[in-house]
This record gives C-alpha cells, sequence and structure tokens, in this order.
C-alpha cells in the first residue's frame, strides 16, 4: 500500500524531489554518496506472502525504503573511456560505481538476507518494470570477473531482470551520462508453497554527476 | 619438489587437524581454528605501541587472531576451471580453487584491512603487503570493472607487493592450483610520518587448506 502510493506520487509528480515534498514528513531523505550500502535489499513477508525491495544502509545498520533514498553518484565516481564497449560502457566520462570497496565511492550491492532463498528455488527476480534517464543515458550492471550482465536499460543487452542466487553481491553499476536516473523494480518469486508472489513497484532515484 | 613432498604428506591426514603433525612450527600445544566461511580479513594491519602487526579478524563472529593461530580454509566450492584470459593463474580450463574478491556464500571471502592503522601515523597513509613465497601454485589479485586482471603475487614470478591505504578494506582473489595445505609467508611495511623509520611486521606465515 504504503509503496503504491509512493509509486503513483511519483509517476505525477515533476521528479523524484518533489516527491519527497509531497509524501510528507515522516522519514527525511537519506542520501547516499559513500561507502556501502546493499541498494536491493530483498525480503519476504511471510504473513502477509509478500516481497519488498529495500534498502540497507551499512553505516548505520539502518533498513531504508528506497523512495526515502537519493544515491549520489557525484563526481568523484566518473571513469573516462577512450573507446566504448558494447552494453558496458560509453566512450568519454561514465560514472561507475565500482564492485570492489572504494574509498569515497558508493559500493553499491544487494542482499538476499531478508528472505530464505531454498523457499523460492534458490531465486528471486527484480524485475525493471520502468526507468527514466537523462537523453543517451543508460544504466549497466554486470559482473566484471565472469563478464556476465546482471541487467541493462537498453533491450539489446539484457532482458530487464536480475535474477538474483546470491546471498550478498556487488556488482559494477555504470551510468553513461550525467543527470537524475529513476528505476522502477518489482521484486517477483516462486515460493514452494505459497507460489508466486510479488512486491509492489518501488522507485530507486540516482541523482549521477 | 618441496612442494610435493608436503602436499603428498598432507593428502595423507584426513583434515587440517592432522595436517597440523605435518607442519609441526605450527603447533606450539596451541589448538587452531578453521575459518571456512563469511568476511574474513585476513591481511588485516595494526600499529599498536610502537608495533606494526598482522592480524586476522573474522568479521563473522568479530573475534580477532593471530596468524598462526588459524587455518583458513578454501573450500570444494572454490573448485573451478581457469578462466580463459587468465594465463598468470594457467591454462584455461584447468582445475584451479579460487576464493573470490566478492562475496559467494559458503566460501571464505578474504580481503585485507587497514583499519586500526590511523591516518596520519604513516608517511602518505601508505603501507605496502609482501606476499613473499607460497607452497604450490599461488596467485592472488584482483579484478577491475572491466574484467581486468592485476596480479599482485604469483608464485611463479617472485615476491608480490601492493599499496594499501592508511584506515582502509579491500578484498582480492585468492587462487590455489592444487588442493592441500599452503603456506604463504606475507610481510607489511610503512615508514613512520613522525620519523620517517620503516617498521615491518617481518615475515607473517598464513596457512591455507585447500580442500580436493
Amino acid at each position: 500500500m504504503r509503496n503504491l502510493a509512493k509509486s503513483s506520487i511519483v509517476a505525477g509528480a515533476i521528479g523524484a524531489v518533489a516527491a519527497l515534498l509531497f509524501s510528507g514528513t515522516a522519514q527525511a531523505a537519506t542520501t547516499v554518496s559513500s561507502g556501502h550500502v546493499d541498494v536491493l535489499a530483498l525480503a519476504y513477508d511471510d504473513t502477509a506472502n509478500k516481497l519488498d525491495l529495500n534498502v540497507k544502509l551499512y553505516a548505520t545498520g539502518q533498513i531504508v525504503e528506497p523512495a526515502d533514498v537519493i544515491f549520489d553518484v557525484h563526481s568523484a565516481h566518473q571513469v573516462t573511456q577512450a573507446n566504448a564497449t558494447a552494453c558496458r560502457w560509453d566512450a568519454g566520462t561514465n560514472w561507475v560505481l565500482p564492485r570492489l570497496e572504494t574509498t569515497g565511492k558508493i559500493w553499491a550491492g544487494w542482499n538476499t538476507e531478508g528472505l530464505n532463498r531454498a523457499d523460492f528455488g534458490g531465486s528471486v527476480t527484480v524485475d525493471l518494470l520502468s526507468y527514466t534517464a537523462p537523453t543517451g543515458g543508460q544504466v549497466s550492471v554486470y559482473d566484471a570477473a565472469t563478464g556476465v550482465t546482471r541487467l541493462h536499460t537498453d533491450p539489446a543487452c539484457d532482458d530487464g531482470t536480475i535474477a538474483v542466487s546470491e546471498s550478498h553481491h556487488h556488482p559494477t553499476w555504470v551510468f553513461t551520462e550525467p543527470g537524475t536516473y529513476t528505476l522502477t523494480f518489482q521484486l517477483t518469486g516462486t515460493h514452494v508453497t505459497d507460489g508466486a508472489v510479488t512486491s509492489d513497484p518501488v522507485t530507486y532515484t540516482f541523482d549521477v554527476g | 619438489m618441496r612442494t610435493i613432498a608436503k602436499l603428498s604428506a598432507v593428502a595423507a591426514a584426513a583434515a587440517a587437524v592432522l595436517a597440523a603433525t605435518a607442519a609441526p612450527a605450527l603447533a606450539q600445544g596451541s589448538s587452531w581454528t578453521v575459518l571456512d566461511q563469511g568476511h574474513a580479513d585476513v591481511l588485516g594491519l595494526a600499529y599498536e605501541a610502537g608495533e606494526l602487526e598482522l592480524h586476522v579478524h573474522d568479521e563473522e563472529n568479530d573475534v580477532e587472531y593471530a596468524p598462526s593461530e588459524v587455518i583458513l580454509k578454501a573450500n570444494n566450492e572454490a573448485k573451478t576451471t581457469v578462466p580463459a584470459g587468465y594465463d598468470f593463474i594457467g591454462t584455461a580450463g584447468e582445475d584451479v580453487w579460487i576464493l573470490p574478491d566478492t562475496e559467494v556464500e559458503g566460501l571464505l571471502f578474504a580481503g585485507w584491512a587497514t583499519e586500526e592503522i590511523l591516518p596520519g601515523d604513516f608517511a602518505g597513509d601508505s603501507l605496502q603487503i609482501t606476499v613473499h613465497d607460497a607452497w604450490g601454485d599461488v596467485d592472488l589479485y584482483t579484478v577491475d570493472d572491466l574484467g581486468t586482471p592485476n596480479v599482485l603475487f604469483d608464485s611463479d614470478a617472485g615476491p608480490g607487493s601492493w599499496d594499501v591505504t592508511a584506515a582502509s578494506h579491500g578484498h582480492l582473489n585468492w587462487a590455489f592450483g592444487e588442493s592441500g595445505l599452503h603456506k604463504i609467508t606475507v610481510e607489511a611495511e610503512g615508514v613512520l610520518a613522525g620519523t620517517g623509520e620503516t617498521v615491518s611486521t617481518g615475515e607473517v606465515d598464513y596457512w591455507f587448506w585447500v580442500e580436493a
């Protein structure tokens, strides 16, 4: 309910900042600009039979609503590439959340600590329902060590879903243009006894550059 | 040759505890703790009371050990094959056991840490970790966001060093070409900002058990 209400507001508002202003003052927005954060902290509520997407902030130990977080991908994340790599990087400036913890940068991962993956056949799926990006901007999420694309906003690169089979994992995240990106995700899975379960759609905001 | 003899001795042993008898230098009557999964800062640096030290910090249980007190175990789930483009490890397709630089359930997630090094204590807030030697075929490396490996230590190429920043933390890949017991000899050093004096941990032995 809460998440749906927030998504509706976001859809109707000019931008994420406006949405935060109108969504009430119960929780101030948290800006994440460095350090360890699990962007996709995945959880299952057995009683409600609902999945949920949260954000885990290791600096404070808090688990917060994605709508209350702005990821500030500031200039320290800039990486310049001479040549483009398909489904990865643009030539020129990209903004990169590195796969390994790096001082001064966001270390962005995901975890399934809030659910028992075995109850979901070993993995759950994060679906990218929709996104907004600056002109020409793409988001690439991949495992550099294995070369596997986990998510890409370009349908030519990826099917728009992340199969999360890890308890805890950190991929590389690349944003190819500066500007504001919103990614709206829904978590889905098949529970061993309860069948198909989903989360509400949840919108994440990345302020790049 | 040395390696084969040691590995044979180990192969005859049923478990890491038995392996202790094959490495009497370790024993000293103390018991060992086996760390085989979860987050451990294996190369944990601390500078206290004028001494630079290496220790092992089990982040799962928040317990600190001397390197001589622990067996760092690569479970057999770490067994994989050498990926293409990793010639420094071996020929693509050969068996290798890798403890990766990102957390994988059921495997030891082994990193380095300088969180007990205060900024300002060392010149440039920089220290150096050197791996002098390892039993068997051992490669330590990181992989950047383009997928390019950076080799920190290759037992085929002699000692390997890398710089670390004070009050920091990082992870690396540990690749073992064979199962069995591996001793890895490590030293850390840095130049004190106040005096210009170089302080070192001396050579410290770490013990890895790679499950067949």
